[in-house]
């Protein structure tokens, strides 16, 4: 089956869904960025969605629990680059995405990741 | 007119004509259908002819306009306006046909009064009304007045009084600018809105979250304060948007936020010195 | 204009939303309303590929008043309870958030749930065109 690439720069995973896909695919792909975490160590994930004309319940909350999870394996997760007609439809589905963080685009997601870890590393420091 | 003109078939004409005919009896019976009439409707002479018009195609023709047009034209002698016929055939599926009977009496060698009736399919006409009636609407659509007034800033005015209709219009092209132009802060100043009821500021609280989506973070600003009132006595909660009472003050946190601040020169100048 | 998609496997779902998108755009929807109700198809395509195994979508130009129609169907398991099964938050299905009948039903403006248990269901939506 196909598998979604997850690709590793410095201490941040990246991921591109490029196409509509079923079920089956995301969930694997939910199972990957988790192993990838442990594996490498990221500390960040960023998920493009920009090529997605479509985002039904399943897969915007498989995208948001594997957020919850990364989160409590270390690493911080942005959406990037939900479209205007997704947006629309999935608040009118009803669906929570609060706990998710969300970008424009790769370069924003870049800064609130950046952002992010600065912040969890000064905590840490305290 | 010459004798040997008066002795061709009329049905014999009626079958070469492209469109739909059929031809009843003063009970309303079919004595002819044409090609074309079978081929529309999908059925075939055997099966209509010598049976009442309301009982062909399982008797899509058993309405109260069809009995009305027939009726007069078999009391009065008159022949109606053509009316429109619109529903689900059997067979041949949802179909919009104009229907034209006239008497025909004169024609025939007999003397009993018999009526033609004449079927235009007007579907895809009617279809493509409807399409360019949609397109002219789009059109006439308003565009929302989103200002870029700095990098990733943008002032959404709301003026005048919004229906659900235009709130949802405005929503979807603030949220196309914020994708195109990559905007993270959008202050809607409310200075110039008029009053709103609970389904406009439902609306407003699904942008809100909508741009969120798309990372960006919506800034209210100018809420006069009879709109305010309302929208405490309607129950409308602003949840966890960020608001400020002017427009100054809304550009301001944004620019803070973007890493700005605005400082008079004056103040700049003492440190210069 | 009418069109018909089998459901029998989950790559099924993709295939359905793919083509009501097409349909909805061709039939001249806008983009929002496209995502709209490709969004309630997968909602329902999935459950009948969930609860029924297999079922029928089948898709409809309306004209007056104008506007697009969709008829899921299935021989499966029926709904129990249909106005249970509408609330938010009801599912039979562990871990799920019974988040799609009543999501879809805010995505469309019509929607008739006909189901009789033992036999099948069949979920109707209707979208007007704006
Ligand atoms: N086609 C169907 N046949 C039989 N039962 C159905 C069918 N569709 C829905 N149901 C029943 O109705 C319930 C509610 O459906 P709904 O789509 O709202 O939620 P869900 O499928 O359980 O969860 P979600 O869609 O959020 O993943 C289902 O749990 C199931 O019991
Ligand atoms: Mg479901």
């Amino acid at each position: 089956m196909e598998r979604i690439p997850i690709l590793k720069l410095k201490n941040f995973l990246i991921i591109s869904i490029q196409t509509d896909i079923h079920d089956m695919i995301i969930k694997i792909l939910q199972e990957d960025i988790l192993n990838k975490i442990i594996e490498t160590h990221a500390r960040g994930v960023l998920i493009d969605v920009s090529a997605l004309d479509i985002m039904d319940s399943f897969m915007a909350r498989t995208l948001r629990d594997s957020a919850i999870m990364a989160g409590l394996i270390g690493a911080k997760v942005v959406v990037t680059g939900i479209q205007p007609a997704v947006a629309i439809t999935l608040i009118e589905l009803g669906l929570k995405m609060n706990q998710v963080y969300t970008a424009n685009n790769l370069d924003h997601g870049f800064e609130i990741l950046n952002e992010l870890i600065t912040e969890e590393d000064f905590k840490n420091k305290l | 007119m010459t004798d040997k003109k008066m002795n061709v078939n009329p049905f014999e004409i009626i079958q070469t004509v492209n469109e739909p005919l059929i031809v009843l009896d003063e009970f309303l019976s079919i004595i002819f259908g044409n090609r074309a009439f079978d081929k529309t409707f999908q059925t075939n002479r055997s099966l209509i002819e010598g049976n009442s018009i309301f009982k062909i195609c399982e008797g899509a023709f058993d309405t109260r306009e069809v009995h009305e047009s027939l009726e007069a034209i078999l009391t009065c002698d008159v022949q109606g306006e053509g009316f429109q016929l619109e529903k689900e055939f059997p067979l041949i599926g949802y179909r919009i046909f104009i229907i034209n009977p006239r008497p025909m009496r004169r024609y025939t060698e007999a003397t009993e009064k018999q009526i033609l009736i004449r079927f235009e399919d007007v579907t895809e006409q009617k279809k493509a009304e409807k399409t360019l009636k949609l397109k002219t609407k789009e059109i006439l659509e308003l565009s929302t007045p989103v200002t870029k007034i700095w990098d990733e800033i943008l002032v959404l005015p709301l003026i005048g009084t919004l229906d659900s209709h235009r709130a949802n219009q405005m929503m979807e092209q603030l949220l196309e600018v914020i994708r195109d132009t990559g905007a993270r802060y959008i202050i809607m100043d409310g200075t110039g809105m008029g009053a709103i009821d609970t389904a406009v500021a439902a609306h407003m609280l699904k942008a809100t979250s909508a741009v969120k989506l798309l990372g960006a973070q919506v800034i209210m600003t100018g809420i006069r304060p009879d709109v305010a009132m309302t929208m405490v006595h309607l129950g409308i909660e602003l949840g966890d948007i960020m608001t400020r009472a002017t427009l100054q003050e809304g550009v301001q946190y944004a620019m803070n936020a973007r890493g700005y601040v605005i400082v008079p020169r004056q103040a700049l100048e003492l440190k210069g010195n | 204009m009418m069109q018909t998609v089998t459901i029998q496997d989950e790559g099924d779902i993709v295939e359905a939303r793919r083509v009501v998108r097409d349909f909805a755009k061709e039939m001249g929807f806008g983009i929002v309303d496209q995502t709209k109700i490709a969004t309630a198809t997968s909602e329902l395509a999935r459950n009948i590929f969930r609860y029924a195994g297999k079922g029928l979508v089948e898709l409809q130009d309306v004209l007056s008043p104008h506007g697009m129609r969709a008829i899921f169907s299935d021989e499966g398991p029926g709904i129990e309870n249909v106005s249970l099964a509408m609330q938010e938050g009801f599912t039979t299905t562990q871990g799920s958030l019974g988040l799609g009948l009543p999501g879809t039903q805010r995505l469309v403006d019509e929607m008739k749930i006909e189901s009789t248990p033992g036999k099948g269901t069949k979920v109707i939506i209707f979208k007007k065109m704006p």
